[in-house]
């Protein structure tokens, strides 16, 4: 079980990826809809697990991503992309993150890639 | 008013007629929306004697006039012929209803056939414009807009 | 995984969405230079793909996949903004607003004419090179090993390192295998030298790689490191959606692994935070209206049983229950106020539409749009708007070379403002154009035989513009597409006046037109106690009652004949609603109890005697003429759930 926090500005896609965390047998601390919450949230809730859009208003993913990866450089970032975002994925990756998943998600994808990153005997 | 229509080129109009008792009444079709039957109205308080109430027309709330009571015609013995309707009509202040005992048709009439009414109507003259002969019948011609007026002050104090 | 459940917040969110692109667009066809709304436009859509094909609405997300493209060219400079562009990518979202349609109605997507051939007209505009949908080739990749490179490895072994073949099989079902590739060789360039991968680098960026009967996504690496080959292994297979690795010591024996993993399953409650603002659906927003409202009932009826227990503790609960009930209510009537806006966002996308159709240029400003409206106004009332704007567009506006020779700016301007003045909602739509001719208005008033020549001079202009509210009545010389189709401003007008408003317009030849929308802002739709007299139900507006108490025949009191009550040490006047209002037959008299209702207007506080309670509900308000009501007893009319009417009365005469 990880506490993860989700990053996506579609309250939509929020959901969706909160259904299948907390399926999963996750637990969902936090939710924010931009870079700037994300990083607030971060400081704040200190998650395992970071699911962060790439594409949003005020503050990018991969923005936040680096703000968070440069005030806790162990941080766990899952990169949330579209397809067709292979260079930015790329640059996320560059940046820190841990994975990525691909929109749509496939439940079995998104639990993989928390599961990997954040293994039993790791848990707090 | 009925000078008024020959002055302009209108040779004829048409009209609806209905039934208030025994007396035929004719209106401009012009300014009749619809014909609906009976339906229950809700009483309005302190409202102008021949006001029956409002119904509700899909949503719209629609003032309803008591025709016989309006042109005060004998009203004691109310049965309900099963004939009565009520003729929806736009005046100049909006949707109003008028409780008719049977609606009978639709003719035109040539304005040549309209007289003034030769009546002593008092403050009322201007609700009807004349008498109207069509066939063998005569008809009552009525001014929509000044007689489904509810304005307290233009129907005097009859009430 | 039900979506379902997601459904209705996909469908809220997306139409949000399309409104935004559609905004941001008209925008950017004013100021095509801009490149952050570009971005945004890019950003959005993007979105709106994702939710899309998340729901599995394929037809949607391929459209905005392909209109993503172009916006892609477009941000890399390879094609311009033009005129051909923004209208194409109108459309695009044209396109994409007839699929939400179908799945607001269908819950599913559907069909749609049309599209296959749009995407087809995009893909000539925006011939993108789309590595998602180019076929995977690999005919030509080299897998053999150049003499150079076998020169190396013999090399790296004489210095004590082991080279190695690295086979990395990607999932199938991967979407970016390029990025795993990257993310692989991210790791083995930290525990040695790669000195080939097969395909290439720049091959497996364009989405080629190596196929096998296992997977589609093959890659071998090449690597020269001290590593072992379990550590190397364990490390590939850290990166998701790597399916298998095989390591081949070169000059040693091929070894295979399988992967294996286990699932932890665990369900714990959780705390969390969430962000500012939660969509809520109208529905339960009605039902929580509704609650609320059983919860005042029952306040009343708690403070109702407190009086008659008097224990002081009781009556502090109550007393704090009766404010925060109060508190309550007041949110949840503030919940339903939305700002106007979300009709007038509508307005730029119509107007540019419109006026491109009719060949004007019209210049649009909105003011005001942060005035907030009772939710169920938003509504009714665009329609009505649609109709003004259409008609100021189509009538009002005259085309550039009417506005040259009348010496006016060729760009026409339509304003559209909305501001709050006291209980009311004042929406202005004003135009420059070239007004309303009240002589056609005469015209054709005569011509309908509606008005007579003697009457022309005795009416002022505006007794002449009330024709136009008049069914059927239409002055445009011909009908176009978009206005004169006998549906005009009755129309308007009757909507308006249902919702408790005015309509009224002012116009000056070769000056403007401008038509003022008055609402009340207070709303058509307040909370009040339904109550029966004798047989008939009447509606007391809630915000003037205080409470409603009961109390035996015997406790009324008479001075100087006039009926009273002594009530918390005050003397409270009765009036008895059936006498007031002339009810037929009621029996109000032949109880030994009264219900009474304490009604407070300003310094007054009157008992008013009623037969029954019903409930508390929410009315909508609707007018009743002035006129019918001598006595002001009746302040509007409302219709109940069974069709019934009942009349609302006016608390102030009433108690007078």
């Amino acid at each position: 079980m990880s506490k993860v926090l989700i990053i996506d500005d579609a309250a939509f896609m929020r959901m969706m990826l909160k259904d299948i965390l907390t399926q999963g047998g996750h637990e969902v601390v936090g939710e924010g809809a931009s870079g700037t919450e994300a990083c607030q949230l971060y400081t704040q809730l200190k998650p395992d697990l970071v699911t962060m859009d790439i594409t949003m208003p005020q503050m990018d993913g991969i923005t936040a991503l680096k703000k968070i990866i440069s005030e806790d450089p162990t941080a766990k970032v899952i990169m949330c992309s579209a397809m067709g975002q292979q260079a930015m994925v790329i640059e996320a990756i560059q940046a820190g993150a841990k994975d990525f998943i691909v929109k749509p998600f496939q439940a079995q994808r998104v639990l993989d890639a928390v599961r990997k990153l954040v293994p039993q005997e790791q848990k707090r | 008013m009925i000078d008024k229509l020959i002055e302009s080129d209108q040779k004829e109009i048409q009209v609806v007629t209905f039934k208030l008792g025994i007396e035929e009444y004719a209106t401009l079709i012009t300014d009749v929306r619809e014909v609906i039957v009976l339906q229950n109205c809700t009483r309005i308080p302190e409202a102008p004697h021949y006001v029956k109430g409002v119904i509700n027309l899909r949503g719209n709330i629609i003032p309803v006039i008591d025709g016989k009571k309006r042109f005060n015609l004998e009203t004691s013995e109310e049965y309900d012929s099963g004939e009565k309707r009520i003729m929806i009509m736009d005046t100049k202040q909006g949707t109003v209803g008028l409780i008719v005992d049977s609606v009978t048709g639709v003719v035109k009439l040539k304005i040549e056939d309209i007289e003034p009414p030769h009546l002593d109507l008092g403050e009322d003259k201007e609700i009807f414009w004349g008498v109207a002969r069509h066939m063998d019948k005569l008809f009552i011609l009525m001014n929509s807009q000044k007689s489904l007026s509810l304005d307290y002050e233009s129907y005097g104090k009859e009430n | 995984m039900n979506t379902d459940n997601l459904l209705g917040l996909f469908i809220d969110e997306s139409k949000e969405n399309l409104q935004f692109l559609n905004n941001k667009l008209l925008e950017l066809e004013k100021k095509p230079e801009d490149f952050s709304l570009l971005n945004e436009i890019f950003r959005i859509a993007h979105t709106f793909k994702g939710m899309s094909k998340t729901m599995g609405f394929n037809r949607m997300g391929d459209l905005t996949h392909n209109l993503e493209n172009l916006l892609e060219l477009l941000r890399s400079g390879q094609i311009t903004i033009d005129e051909k562009i923004i209208t194409c990518l109108f459309k695009g979202f044209d396109k994409l607003e007839i699929l939400m349609a179908t799945i607001i109605e269908t819950g599913n997507e559907t069909e749609c004419p049309g599209i296959k051939e749009f995407i087809k007209e995009l893909k000539e505009i925006a011939p993108f090179n789309d590595p998602e949908n180019e076929p995977e080739i690999q005919t030509d990749i080299n897998t053999s090993l150049a003499s150079y490179e076998l020169l190396a490895i013999e090399e790296a072994i004489a210095q004590g390192y082991s080279p190695k073949e690295i086979s990395v099989y990607i999932e199938n079902e991967c979407v970016m295998p390029g990025v795993r590739c990257y993310m692989v060789n991210s790791l083995l360039e930290n525990q040695g030298e790669i000195f080939k991968t097969i395909p290439t680098v720049e091959e497996i960026e364009s989405n080629k790689f190596l196929t096998c009967p296992q997977t589609k996504h093959l890659v071998k690496f090449f690597i020269i490191t001290k590593t072992e080959s379990d550590i190397i292994m364990q490390k590939i297979l850290s990166v998701s959606e790597i399916e298998k690795v095989e390591i081949l010591d070169i000059k040693d024996s091929k070894k295979s692994y399988d992967i294996q993993e286990k699932e932890s399953e665990k369900n714990k409650q959780s705390s969390k935070i969430t962000s500012h603002t939660v969509r809520v659906n109208a529905e339960r927003l009605d039902n929580l209206v509704n609650l609320v409202g059983e919860l005042i009932i029952n306040k009343t009826r708690l403070s109702q049983l407190t009086q008659e227990i008097n224990n002081p503790e009781l009556n502090g609960v109550s007393a704090y229950i009766e404010s925060i009930t109060g508190e309550i209510q007041d949110i949840v009537m503030n919940l339903r106020m939305v700002p106007i806006e979300q009709v007038f966002s509508r307005f730029p996308r119509l107007v540019r539409d419109i006026s491109k159709e009719m060949d004007k240029d019209v210049n649009l400003i909105i003011q005001g749009q942060e005035i907030e409206i009772d939710r169920s106004l938003i509504d009714e009332i665009a329609e009505p708007l649609v109709h003004i704007i259409r008609n100021a567009l189509d009538h009002g506006l005259e085309t550039r070379e009417e506005r040259i020779k009348a010496g006016k700016k060729v760009k026409g301007t339509l304003q559209l403002i909305a501001h709050s003045e006291y209980n009311k909602i004042l929406i202005k739509i004003i135009d420059d154009g070239k007004g309303i001719d009240t002589e056609k208005i005469y015209q054709k008033a005569l011509e309908k035989g509606l008005i007579l020549p003697k009457d022309r001079e005795s009416r002022t202009e505006s007794e002449i513009m009330e024709y136009l509210f008049l069914p059927g009545f239409s002055t445009a010389e011909k009908t176009t597409d978009l206005s004169g189709r006998g549906v005009g401003m009755d129309v308007v007008k009757t909507k308006i006046t249902a919702l408790n408003g005015t309509v009224n317009i002012k116009s000056e030849k070769g000056i403007g037109t401008t038509v003022t929308i008055t609402l009340p802002s207070t709303l058509a739709i307040t909370q009040a106690l339904l109550v029966e007299v004798g047989e008939e139900t009447y509606a007391l507006p809630l915000n003037y009652i205080n409470e409603v108490i009961e109390i035996p025949i015997n406790q009324v009191k008479h001075i100087q004949n006039k009926e009273v009550i002594n009530f918390r040490g005050c003397v409270i006047p009765i009036k008895r609603l059936d006498e007031l209002l002339n009810v037929p037959e009621c029996s109000i008299f032949n109880t030994d109890k009264l219900t009474l209702v304490l009604i407070q207007s300003e310094e007054n506080l009157v008992a008013v005697s009623v037969s029954k309670i019903i409930n508390q509900q929410e009315i909508v308000i609707k007018t009743l003429n002035k006129n019918l009501s001598s006595k002001n007893y009746v302040s509007g009319v409302t219709t109940l759930g069974n069709g019934q009417i009942a009349l609302i009365l006016n608390v102030n005469t009433l108690i007078r």
